[in-house]
């Protein structure tokens, strides 16, 4: 029991503590005055607005994460078709890449305006953003994931018979499922920014237009509250793809510990000697 | 353990027919440069049922393009190989395989990783497919390892399931491209004496590409020797010495006379590797 409670502080306590601490120092720190003429509100004041407006953020947090999700699982399925018709591919690939790269740098969030300007003010032109700025690199892990394959396993499966959908099910795909996964979890997180940022060039509703207005009604307390809400949306959507990492992709996980733990005794190891 | 068949010495390949031949076969392939460079020289070698052969050779003679060649896996660029009678265009269909890494697939346990070859075969049920994994892993000393996964096997166990993959659908042909030279003296022996008594069992014809002299004269029927660069064939030296064999190199006089002569075959060769890059 002991020990238990020991190992729990060991893996979660000092980070615990660590944010303890910035909270003290930040509720010190409303007290100095030049900190104060700023109109900074302390972690208590910040308390307060959340648990007091949280019927507003809850509903505004709702559609932003509505957005996001959308746009974010639109760029999934997208990103993933468009990476395995690029790898079935590969003159196509040859041909479309400089215009996927090209797309790929151009700053999302910068046709923003444009897409207001041609959708209005609703949920679409967000969903559009959100979608835009996590296909990339969904689309980008995705290709890559799928060329991952070596040249001995291949040889093995062709020296298998192993081919069309059977090689891209027991082969491509197990082997690009860590790449696909870990483009999915750059790619929610960015969702949360386009979907964010849509809403500050033109929303009537969303945490993006919260904290736009609490700007503009100098309200800093609920600004805060709305970044962190936005915060937690985000933790949550993170969340989400860490659960399909654990059941899809087991295998990785367990194998990246295991080389972990052998690291750190041949660390451990060295150390000693 | 399943007792290993004794064969007698009269009952050796050279009574069984062909089942390989290659004729003019050569593979060549451009450079980045634009030249083209030869992998091999002109190979001609005929092999036969249930014959265990060695390739041996400097590294960068061709022994392993010359492996892929025969399994189908690379086309020669010219000359004919055939299988069974048949000209091979693709992977051979009755075909093992065993590299020098295990190439296990990580998402898959020990067990699914034997039985992908089945089932990407579409041979016998899942239930089939499982037993067969079994008794094979117990075979060769990883019984109770059906359910773990490959990272958690040590590298010689883990090329003995390689090894079980590569046999569970009792291939004619079994290709091992230096299948064993990556692992330490003692889990080599081991994994020689698995081999041999496998394949005494289901008598695949095995071609054993490695640079070890000792193991290919204490494993083979048959060793060819590969020199020059493009690599040809210059000797082709058969073993008779009755089996199992059991690595007995250390003991057995016959075989290290063998391995002297393998040895003094391959030396010529590799002066003339040595004086060609200089």
């Amino acid at each position: 029991m002991l020990r238990r409670a020991r190992a729990l502080w060991n893996s979660n306590g000092r980070s615990l503590g660590a944010v303890l601490v910035i909270l003290l120092l930040w509720e010190l720190a409303c007290r100095l005055p030049p900190i104060q003429s700023l109109g900074l509100p302390s972690p208590e004041a910040t308390a307060n607005g959340l648990i007091a407006r949280w019927q507003i953020l809850v509903s505004h947090g709702a559609i932003t994460g509505y957005e996001t999700l959308v746009g974010f699982l639109v760029a999934l399925a997208g990103g993933l078709s468009g990476a395995v018709v690029l790898s079935l591919s590969p003159r196509l690939a040859a041909a479309l890449w400089p215009t996927i790269l090209f797309l790929q740098i151009m700053p999302k969030v910068a046709i923003a305006p444009l897409l207001l300007l041609w959708l209005g003010f609703g949920l679409l032109p967000k969903v559009i953003i959100a979608f835009l700025i996590s296909f990339f690199p969904i689309l980008a892990n995705a290709y890559a994931g799928l060329q991952s394959v070596d040249e001995e396993t291949n040889e093995l499966a062709r020296s298998m018979h192993a081919a069309g959908v059977r090689y891209f099910l027991y082969f491509t795909l197990p082997q690009a499922l860590p790449r696909i996964l870990s483009g999915a979890r750059i790619a929610i997180t960015f969702a949360v920014v386009g979907a964010v940022v849509a809403e500050f060039i033109g929303a009537d509703k969303g945490l993006g237009y919260l904290v736009i207005l609490s700007a503009r009604n100098l309200d800093m307390g609920l600004m805060l509250a709305a970044i962190f809400t936005l915060t937690c949306l985000g933790v949550g959507l993170y969340g989400l793809v860490s659960l399909a990492e654990h059941y899809l992709i087991p295998w990785h996980i367990s194998r990246r510990r295991a080389e972990m733990r052998d690291l750190s005794e041949t660390r451990a190891t060295a150390g000693g000697l | 353990m399943l007792e290993p068949v004794i064969v007698p010495e009269s009952s050796l390949p050279a009574e069984q027919g062909v089942i390989l031949t290659i004729r003019d076969v050569a593979r060549s392939f451009r450079a980045r440069s634009g030249e083209t460079v030869s992998a091999t020289g002109k190979i001609n070698l005929e092999l036969l049922a249930g014959e265990f052969v060695a390739i041996v050779g400097a590294s960068g003679c061709g022994k392993t393009t010359l492996l892929k060649m025969i399994g189908g896996l690379v086309s020669p660029s010219s000359g004919e190989i055939r299988y069974k009678g048949q000209i091979v265009k693709g992977p051979v269909n009755d075909l093992g395989i065993v590299f020098q890494r295990p190439v296990l697939l990580d998402w898959l346990t020990i067990s699914r990783n034997i039985a992908l070859q089945l089932k990407m075969r579409r041979l016998s049920t899942p239930a089939q497919r499982r037993m067969l994994a079994s008794s094979l892993l117990e075979s060769v000393g990883l019984a109770g390892y059906e359910n773990r996964y490959p990272w958690e096997l040590s590298g010689g166990q883990q090329q003995r399931v390689s090894l079980c993959r590569a046999l569970i659908h009792k291939p004619a042909l079994l290709l091992m491209d230096e299948p064993f030279g990556a692992l330490d003296a003692l889990t080599r022996e081991q994994l020689q004496n698995d081999l041999e008594r496998l394949w005494m069992e289901q008598r695949p014809t095995v071609l054993f590409v490695t640079h070890d002299v000792g193991e290919a004269v204490t494993l083979s029927d048959r060793v060819i020797v590969m020199s020059g660069r493009p690599g040809v064939i210059t000797e082709d030296i058969s073993i008779a010495v009755h089996r199992p064999r059991r690595s007995g190199l250390l003991e057995n006089s016959t075989l290290q006379a063998y391995a002297r002569k393998v040895r003094a075959k391959l030396a010529p060769g590799s002066d003339q590797d040595e004086r060609a890059i200089k």
